[in-house]
């Protein structure tokens, strides 16, 4: 498969508004996946973690392409915090490696404190909230270069 | 329901029955807890024969109005067993009027955690000042205790009660989608929360604001000139 069989399946997934396209044909795996843009809300739903690109094609089975970090997005809105206090270490710091259901962050809502955990393990890469500030439903939190 | 003597902390216990399985409504009581804590580090001062410690494990109510209905439930339970006029500061800070600025009987700590998207377990935690302590001396100024301000002695199980039958009323309302009751005993109890002048901060910037009720999510209406705020998170001071 090359970049013009992959261009015209991602028309066709503009074609028919589709969000997710897969394919498996022989030793060849091909998934395609649209970001979702979800509408804000205070109530938690829909995924916290979306693949960065618009559409990224999943390397074929075997294949050694090199894919971009993963982004963390808030689940709720409300205010960010790194730590569990202000004299606490934070929860992970840039260079961190992370393992799934380690704490990231809490998101704090009419003082409801909910801790954050991460969905992937892989090395923190990038941290885009400061410590107190708001964070709104979907904003990227964390990106995550997943090992 | 669990008993324990003495434990670190009621939520942290709790936090660990909840990871090995335990079911919606399990609740862990202590008489006195060594690590007893508050919000953003904050510790909950719990020596033992003062105070009422509960934790209660939820997994099906995760919406952010589930601090207001837990301080609801709160002042319901101080009011039926304590005899005492229990009011709330938004969103759940329960006072009682006592000669100054009002003393803080009981905090709430509502902690979930959330997964894949998901909100996993809520557990809230709740302690309760029954009697006169040895203050540490931060709190001297803010802290009071059910006995001290109403001169009754209370019964921990008849408060515990209480205030278990108050939260599980107030839960199956949110999990029902009406709220509009709970919203509106919350406003019949926080008389701060029309006409009250209250500050927050966004980044580093201060405001201030006349408080004009809740809306229908719980978060404060706060009047700014002729704009009016909606704050839902963060920490909101009364000026007074």
């Amino acid at each position: 498969m090359d970049f013009d069989e992959i261009n015209q399946i991602l028309a066709l997934m503009r074609e028919h508004d589709l969000v997710e396209f897969e394919l498996e044909r022989d030793d060849l795996h091909v998934r395609l996946r649209k970001a979702e843009t979800p509408a804000p809300s205070l109530l938690p739903a829909a995924p916290a973690v979306v693949q960065p690109a618009s559409a990224t094609p999943e390397p074929a089975s075997g294949g050694t392409a090199e894919t971009g970090p993963t982004f963390v997005e808030a689940p709720i809105l409300g205010t960010f915090y790194r730590a569990s206090g202000p004299d606490a270490s934070p929860f992970v710091e840039v260079g961190d490696v992370v393992k799934p259901g380690d704490v990231l962050c809490i998101i704090e809502a009419m003082k409801l404190m909910n801790d954050i955990k991460s969905e992937y393990a892989g090395e923190v890469v990038d941290i885009f909230i400061e410590n107190g500030q708001p964070v709104q439903y979907g904003e990227r939190m964390f990106a995550i270069r997943r090992v | 329901m669990r008993h324990y003597r003495q434990v670190g902390s009621t939520n942290d216990v709790l936090a660990e029955l909840a990871d090995q399985g335990a079911a919606h409504g399990t609740v862990v009581v202590a008489d006195a807890q060594t690590a007893g804590r508050g919000r953003h580090g904050h510790r909950w001062f719990s020596p033992a024969g003062t105070g009422l410690y509960v934790s209660v494990l939820l997994r099906t109510v995760s919406a952010p109005v589930l601090t207001l209905a837990a301080g609801v439930a709160v002042a319901e339970a101080l009011r039926a067993a304590g005899g005492l006029e229990a009011t709330l500061e938004w969103p759940n800070d329960v006072v009682v009027a006592g000669g100054g600025d009002p003393r803080k009987v009981a905090g709430i700590l509502v902690e979930a955690t959330t997964a894949r998207g998901r909100v996993e377990r809520v557990i809230v935690g709740i302690g309760i000042n029954l009697r006169e302590a040895v203050w540490p001396v931060e709190l001297v100024d803010r802290a009071g205790s059910v006995e001290g301000l109403s001169g009754r002695r209370v019964d921990p199980a008849h408060l515990l009660v209480e205030l278990l039958a108050a939260l599980a009323t107030r839960c199956a309302e949110i999990e029902s989608g009406a709220v509009a009751g709970l919203l509106a005993r919350w406003e019949a109890l926080a008389p701060s929360s029309h006409g009250a002048i209250v500050e927050w901060s966004v980044g580093s910037g201060r405001h201030r604001g006349v408080t004009e009720g809740i809306d229908e999510h719980g978060a404060l209406l706060v009047r700014v000139g002729t704009h009016l705020e909606r704050l839902a998170g963060g920490e909101v001071h009364h000026v007074r």
